[in-house]
Formats: C-alpha cells, structure tokens, sequence
C-alpha cells in the first residue's frame, strides 16, 4: 500500500518538477529539488489531490515536513 | 459528471502516451503547424506547462513560427496566475496564436494599469487581460439598500474604467471579465433581486460591464457564463484560495485558458468559418443506404431521434449567424440527398447545405474539395463525425481541420461541438448575418482532384486485424442479419432465413465465411459476410458478398478475395465466378468485381452481370493482420 503511493507519487514529482531522473524517499524535502518553491509546492499538492482523489486542508499542508508524512497523510485519507 | 465535458476539454482527442517525448523532440526546426498539433490535445497543467516551455525557448531564439500569429498579451490579476500563464501559451496556440505573456507582480494590477511607465504599459502589449474577480472590487453588501447598492456599482465601474483608460492609452485592447457571484448566499433565492446583496451587486455589474463595452474596441470574456456552466460551487475553492489565492480552482484552468485561446484566436480572425457534417448517425441516426428513408432516426418524440435533431438545430443557428454548412458523407450522393428531399421530419434543407458531398472517395480528399470551392483555408473548417477512424485519417492527413471527439451518447453530441467554441466571434455585423443567404441555394458537389494525402499509411497506423471463421452457431443470427439488412454493398442482396443459413453451415456444397474488422480504435464486429457455391468443372459461384459500409475504403474487399483464393486452391477450385445483380440501392459495387481483376463474362441488359478470375491470381496483401479461427459449436 505504502509502496504503491511511493511509486504514484514519484510519477507525480516527475512530471510536475519535469525530471525523469527524480527519486522519490520518505526523506525527500523542498530543499533537496531544485525549483521546489511555494508555488512548485501548491502545483505539487494539487496534482497529488487531484491523482488520489483526496482534499488537504491548510494545516495539514503545513504541517508537512518531508514525503514520507505525504505519504503517511495520503495513506490515511484513502 | 456531466461539468467534465467542460473540464476535460473533452472535443479535444487525449494526448498520446509518449506526449513527453514528442515535446522534447522539438528542436531548432521545429515549425508553427507542429507546435499547433502539440497544443491540439486535451492537455492538463503540467502537459500545458511542458508546451509553454517548448514554445518559450523558440521564441528566445526569435522563432517566427507561421501560421501562428504572433500576439503580445499583458495579464493583470487580484490572484495567483502562474498556473494560467502557463496553460495560456498552450491554449492560444492551439486557436493559432504565438502568446508572449507581460505579467505584473502580485497585487498590484491597479498600480501597473495606472502607470504609463509600468511593465505592462511599458511593454507594448496588443491586449491586456484584466483576470480580476469580485475580490478585486469594493463591494460592500448593504441588504435591501438600493441607493447604496447603486452608488457601489456605479463605485465599482469607475474603478474598472480607470484601470481600462490606463491601458488604452498604451495602445492596448482590453480583455474585460464579467464577475462569477460567489457560491454562497446571504439570504437565499431572495439574492437575485434584494438590492445590495452580494449576489445582485455582481450581478447588476455584469450588466454594466456589458454596456460599458459596448462602442469601444475592448473584448469580454464573460467568466460568469464559464463559472455557471460547470457551476460556481466548483469554480470558487475556498481552499485554493486561501492557500494560494487562487480565484479559481485550478481544475477550470484548461477550460479558462481554452476560453481565452478562443477569444484571442476570434480578434485575429483565427475561429472557424464553416462546420462540414457527416450524414449517417451524426445529422440522424441509422444509415440510410441500409435503413431506408423509413428506417433512420430523428423523430421529434422519439429520445434517439430528438438527439440528431439537436445536432441539426444547432448547425441551422450557426449558419443563421454566417457559418457556412457543408456536408461529407459516405453515401450515393441521390440517396443521401433523399433525405434533404422528403424526410418529413428533416430539419436542414438541401439548399441550405453549400457544398454537398456524397460519395465513396475519402473523406480527407473531400473536405480539401470542400475548403478549394468555397475559397477557405483547411483552418476555417470543422468536421463532425460520429465515426473515430473518418476522424483520425482527417486529422492525420488535414491536420489543420478542427475534428471533435464525439461523447459515445449522440444526445451530447451538440452540447460537445458547442462547448468547443470553433466559431467564437467578437463582433456580429450585418455582412455575417446576410452570409448564410449569400451561400443559398446551391448544395453543389465538386469534382474532386488528386488525393489529399496518404490513406495507406494512416491505413498501417490503424493496427487492423481481420478475423475470418466460417459460418457458426454462434455467429448465426448476426450473418442472417447482415443478409438481410445489407443493401448498398451487397453483390446479389439474396436474402436468407436464419435457418437457411443454418442449413449452409453444414451444406458440403458451401464454402462460408464471417469477417470479422477490429482496429486501434476497438472492434468492429462481423463487418463482411461470404458464401461460395460449388458448381462443377472446380469452379465457385461467390453466391453472397456484402459488407458494412463502415469499413468501406479500408482494403477489406481485397482480404476477403485474397482468404476466398487461398481457401479456393485448398479445396483444388479453379476459377472463380462472381455475380453482380444491380438494385435500386447497390450501384456503388457495379465495379466491385471489374475492380478486383475479375473479367466480365455475361451481361444481361441492365440485368445482372457474371464475373469470372483464375483461382491462381495473388492478390497483394493490405497492412492487416490477419487470423483463422475454426467454427465454434459445429454440431450444435
């Protein structure tokens, strides 16, 4: 299951951040991708909405800290 | 949910599975029609993103990309609209415009219009699009206070018309946007009419706004229309708002972005002049070489008929405001005329339809009749076609002809060519009114010249494959069917019982076949059907051929005589004898045994005509696939 979200979301990354070569780790953060700002960030969380049909709030959005809670919020809400 | 027409720009075909790799195949030599093509597909934020980036490094090396338009677009916003500016270099490129977008730093659209000296003033823009929504403007409610209501508005409009004599005086035009009212309501139904309730003051702006423009050289894109067709509820996110300040969701963004692609397209004279309509099951339902005059479909009070009369309703208001109608159909152009004649419940007329084209020919090499006779480029036409394949062999070989995916319910059929917007316009004049007259009364057919392009390899990217099984208990109500629906290409239209053909499964003296066509686009079911009588000296009387016209042109005839040779030689045949016996219906295979390399024999006058080919003729193969199956259920 977690696995499954790991490779949907890595799909994800790579397409909104436009790199093949990009690799997906529960320890992934903003600083580690080059160009994730603010705005990479909201075009991130809508695509990850949109592909697993789920709905964040603000505070759960801000609460994030790497993929791995991503992934563990997106495995709760599905 | 019926708003994912909209949503998904669903008349556009989807992108292909290598999108990605077809954009990074762009390169210095790269031209305007191909990043058209890219731009074609339904694409979603970040496939529009990809393109515009594409788009982006040609122009920094100064590309000029004809036949795109190249068109300088300033954007000022009260929100986000990085994900907009993106989809707006796709979108208008795809309604034939090269965009450079000029935006202004967030917040400070009053700032940047005001300024003469500003990056938008400063940048020489041909338009500027004003993307403001309610949020942008001083609305304060005041229920029930129409004094203070009116002086809002009035508050209001000063606000836009300053902002608009700001950009005017830099030789702008400018984009105006009517307000989508919020989702929520104060009181309720009472919104609509209470003075001074949010509802009522955006309401009683947009009319304003509308009158404001009228005598002036600035556009409307009408946002409220968008909002409330896939409802307002799904364009307003509370959420994206505040997280981003997003004054849409950003699901409407390809719809939004489409809507200005359009209205950018209209001001260069870029939208569609003429919607050429294919006939069987897209004007009616059913076909009417097969079904006859009594037989098709578009009774008023009939669900299926009431659905092809919407497709005709719609196409009579487009040429009353000055779309020219043509017609492309596979058809013997008199039956197909028949129907303009005297099907009672026949909307269109014959003389209202510019050039009618009814014949076998392919439907690419028509539509370029078409567009020579009535001296438009291939990009001022629109073809609607139920059938997937006639849309892809136009597509492919007239790439610059706007071709609609069709929803699989004909019911939609109309609400999907309109949803398009090919023939968006930003003025209506007297001239477009009195076109549909000057276009009266002659529903000519054109001569048609040399081919449009190379069917055979559109044919080769079908991925066909041709199936045949001799007659079976399985397969034996749909070859009674076909025996006794089949009219147009039917070489002897003999008609049999279904126990008939049951007797010719187990008949020693027959030989049977069922064809079977599937293609990239799915299968088409039992499409051909054969049965070959010996006689003696090893010869084989071909008793019945006939196949469905949906197939017609794919080198399916020619399968079918290559399986009969190799079966006939099998079973040591010799000579082949083929029968034309002419109907009122079946003129269009008079030729059918003349063009397979069969020599006439006998012909009685106006009568039916023999055919005779050695069993040892090799026909060339056609790209297709093909498989042998055994009957199923032989004793049964």
């Amino acid at each position: 299951m977690v696995d499954e979200i790991y490779v949907r979301l890595e799909t994800i990354f790579r397409d909104v951040f436009d790199d093949d070569d990009l690799i997906v780790t529960p320890q992934l953060t903003a600083r580690d991708v080059d160009g994730w700002d603010s705005m990479m960030n909201v075009q991130l969380m809508l695509s990850v909405e949109r592909a697993f049909k789920v709905h964040f709030s603000a505070s759960q959005i801000a609460s994030l800290g790497n993929v791995g809670e991503l992934a563990a919020l997106i495995q709760r809400m599905t | 949910m019926s708003c994912d027409l909209f949503l998904d720009l669903a008349w556009l075909p989807r992108p292909p599975a290598d999108f990605k790799d077809m954009c990074r195949r762009v390169a210095g030599d790269t031209s305007g029609a191909e990043i058209q093509h890219l731009a074609s597909f339904a694409l979603d934020a970040n496939q529009s993103t990809r393109v515009a980036r594409v788009i982006r490094a040609l122009q920094e090396q100064d590309r000029l990309l004809p036949p795109l338009t190249p068109m300088k677009l300033g954007v000022l916003a009260n929100g986000t609209i990085d994900l907009v500016i993106n989809a707006l270099a796709a979108a208008a490129a795809r309604h034939g415009i090269l965009l450079e977008c000029v935006t202004a730093d967030y917040g400070l659209f009053a700032q940047e219009a005001l300024d003469p000296g500003s990056r938008i003033n400063a940048a020489r823009c041909d338009a500027v699009l004003l993307a403001l929504d309610y949020r942008a403007f001083p609305f304060v409610p005041s229920p029930g206070n129409a004094t203070a209501a009116a002086a809002n508005i009035e508050e209001a409009i000063v606000f836009l018309n300053r902002i608009r004599e700001g950009i005017t005086a830099s030789g702008a035009v400018c984009i105006l946007q009517t307000l989508a009212p919020p989702a929520e309501v104060l009181f309720g139904s009472m919104d609509r009419f209470l003075p001074g309730t949010p509802r009522h003051l955006i309401d009683g702006f947009n009319r304003r706004l509308a009158a404001e423009r009228e005598g002036t050289a600035d556009v409307l894109l009408d946002v409220t229309a968008i909002a409330e067709t896939v409802g307002l509820a799904h364009w307003h996110s509370p959420s994206q708002w505040n997280l981003a300040k997003l004054s849409f969701a950003d699901s409407c963004v390809p719809l939004y972005a489409d809507h200005v692609g359009r209205l950018l397209g209209a001001m260069r004279g870029k939208a569609r002049r003429c919607l050429v309509l294919d006939l069987d099951n897209t004007l009616w339902g059913g076909v009417i070489g097969d079904d006859g005059l009594h037989g098709i479909m578009l009774a008023e009070g009939d669900a299926v008929g009431e659905a092809y009369r919407s497709v005709q309703c719609l196409a009579l208001a487009l040429r009353e405001r000055g779309i020219v109608l043509a017609v492309s159909s596979k058809n013997t152009d008199e039956v197909a005329r028949r129907v303009f004649r005297e099907h009672p419940e026949m909307l269109i007329r014959e003389e209202q339809i510019t050039v009618f084209q009814a014949n076998w020919d392919d439907k690419a090499t028509n539509i370029k009749a078409i567009a020579d006779a009535l001296s438009l480029g291939l990009d001022s036409l629109v073809l609607l076609d139920d059938n997937p394949v006639e849309r892809g062999l136009v597509r492919q070989i007239l790439p610059q002809v706007a071709v609609p995916e069709l929803p699989h319910d004909p019911a939609l059929y109309a609400r999907t060519l309109a949803a398009a917007g090919y023939f968006e316009a930003t003025t209506f004049s007297d001239e477009d009114r009195r076109r549909a007259a000057y276009y009266e009364g002659n529903a000519q057919r054109v001569v048609l010249q040399e081919r449009a392009g190379d069917v055979d390899s559109y044919l080769a990217s079908l991925e066909m494959e041709i199936t045949f099984r001799p007659f079976d208990r399985t397969g034996r109500s749909r070859i009674a069917q076909l025996i006794n629906k089949s009219n147009q290409f039917n070489l002897t239209t003999r008609r049999y019982t279904e126990a008939e053909v049951a007797a010719v499964e187990s008949d020693p003296t027959c030989t049977t076949l069922q064809v079977r066509l599937a293609d990239r686009f799915g299968d088409n079911g039992m499409i051909s059907v054969i049965i070959c009588q010996t006689l003696p000296e090893s010869t084989w009387e071909i008793d019945t051929w006939l196949m469905s016209c949906r197939v017609l042109g794919r080198r399916v005839e020619q399968m079918v005589l290559r399986e009969i040779l190799r079966q006939a030689r099998e079973a040591g045949i010799r000579k082949l004898v083929g029968i034309y016996r002419p109907t009122d219906r079946n003129a269009m295979v008079r030729d059918h045994y003349a063009k397979l390399g069969f020599t006439q024999i006998a012909n009685e006058d106006g009568g039916p005509s023999r055919w005779m080919l050695d069993a040892a003729t090799e026909i060339e193969p056609a790209s297709m696939r093909v498989r042998r199956e055994s009957p199923t259920d032989l004793h049964a």
